[in-house]
């Protein structure tokens, strides 16, 4: 590829090689992957748009499913996080079963193992900052599993928000 | 038969040739217009999603073309088609590194018209070798009057 020519998506920019370090992109169901890799690939200088051959698309490629992987395995370990700092006594067998999820499912999204579809990713996360209001949510869906509806009862702890300092 | 307007707009660009070098994957693909779209509609990666575009302009056929388009003094085609259920905008031109897939994604702007069926006949009807294909220069002669 020749190290600059016009670009033909915006008709008035130039292609030249360009560090793909600190771009964020939104790739597939993630928004705002920041690349973190010295990569140089082929950008416009004025719409940002990048005309790939196969090499380059593959290079692209990993570096974004490694930051979308990555994405998804943090807020599995968010959420895991918070359930044992805030309801320690409530196996993870019960939120499991509230959020639909087969037994040992959790800890296969933590390992790596699997990754979270995106609107588990999301309510993954959501209860990572605001453990209250999905248990809510939960709640008023009809979907609270008595299991977990006993032990929330018994942990004793603030329904809503997290815990205080 | 034909107007002079639909013999002007025919493809600028040889078919056959250009599914050739999208099969040996001399092509470049942008990311923008054709790599994320894809990505995002059929929920693939990014490679996965190259290798579709360049799928499909392989299974691209005259009569799914729709008007040439000049950009930055280079001839893009058009074209339109259903592919897995889903319609598809495709724009594909040729540089020096060989195919150029500038667009591959849900059509945007309303429908688009394809070639009429009646040309699909008379294109069925040419000479093996006019047909969009090797000898694209005699097609060209007839399309840029």
């Amino acid at each position: 590829m020749r190290t600059s020519k016009p670009c033909f998506a915006c008709e008035t920019g130039t292609v030249r090689g360009t560090n793909l370090r600190g771009r964020a992109f939104d790739y597939r169901d993630e928004v705002d992957l920041v690349f973190d890799e010295d990569v140089e690939l082929p950008v416009c200088d004025a719409c940002g748009e990048m005309p790939l051959n196969a090499a380059a698309t593959k290079r692209l490629n990993d570096v974004l499913e490694r930051l979308r992987a990555e994405r998804k395995r943090s807020a599995v370990a968010q959420f895991i996080e918070t359930i044992g700092r805030e309801y320690p006594t409530i196996p993870r067998a019960a939120w499991e079963q509230a959020l639909g999820l087969s037994p040992g499912y959790l800890s296969r999204l933590a390992s790596g193992n699997r990754l979270a579809d995106t609107s588990l990713e999301i309510l993954l996360g959501g209860f990572a900052k605001d453990p209250g209001a999905v248990i809510e949510l939960i709640e008023a869906t009809g979907h609270m599993p008595k299991l977990l509806m006993t032990h929330l009862a018994r942990a004793k702890r603030p329904r809503r928000g997290l815990t205080p300092a | 038969m034909f107007n002079h307007k639909c013999l002007v707009n025919g493809p600028k660009n040889g078919l056959t040739r250009l599914q050739r070098m999208a099969k040996t994957g001399c092509a470049v693909v942008h990311w923008e217009r054709a790599i994320d779209p894809t990505s995002r509609r059929l929920g693939i990666s990014a490679t996965e999603a190259q290798h579709y575009a360049l799928e499909t302009v392989q299974r691209l056929v005259a009569t799914d073309y729709v008007e040439p388009v000049q950009q930055r003094g280079v001839w893009f085609d058009i074209y339109a088609l259903y592919r897995d259920r889903l319609g598809w905008f495709v724009k594909i031109g040729e540089d020096d590194d060989g195919l150029l897939v500038i667009s591959h994604h849900e059509p945007e702007k309303g429908s688009l018209s394809t070639l009429p069926v009646s040309w699909s006949r008379w294109l069925s009807q040419l000479p093996r070798s006019n047909q969009l294909g090797e000898r694209d220069e005699n097609v060209q002669a007839v399309f840029c009057v």
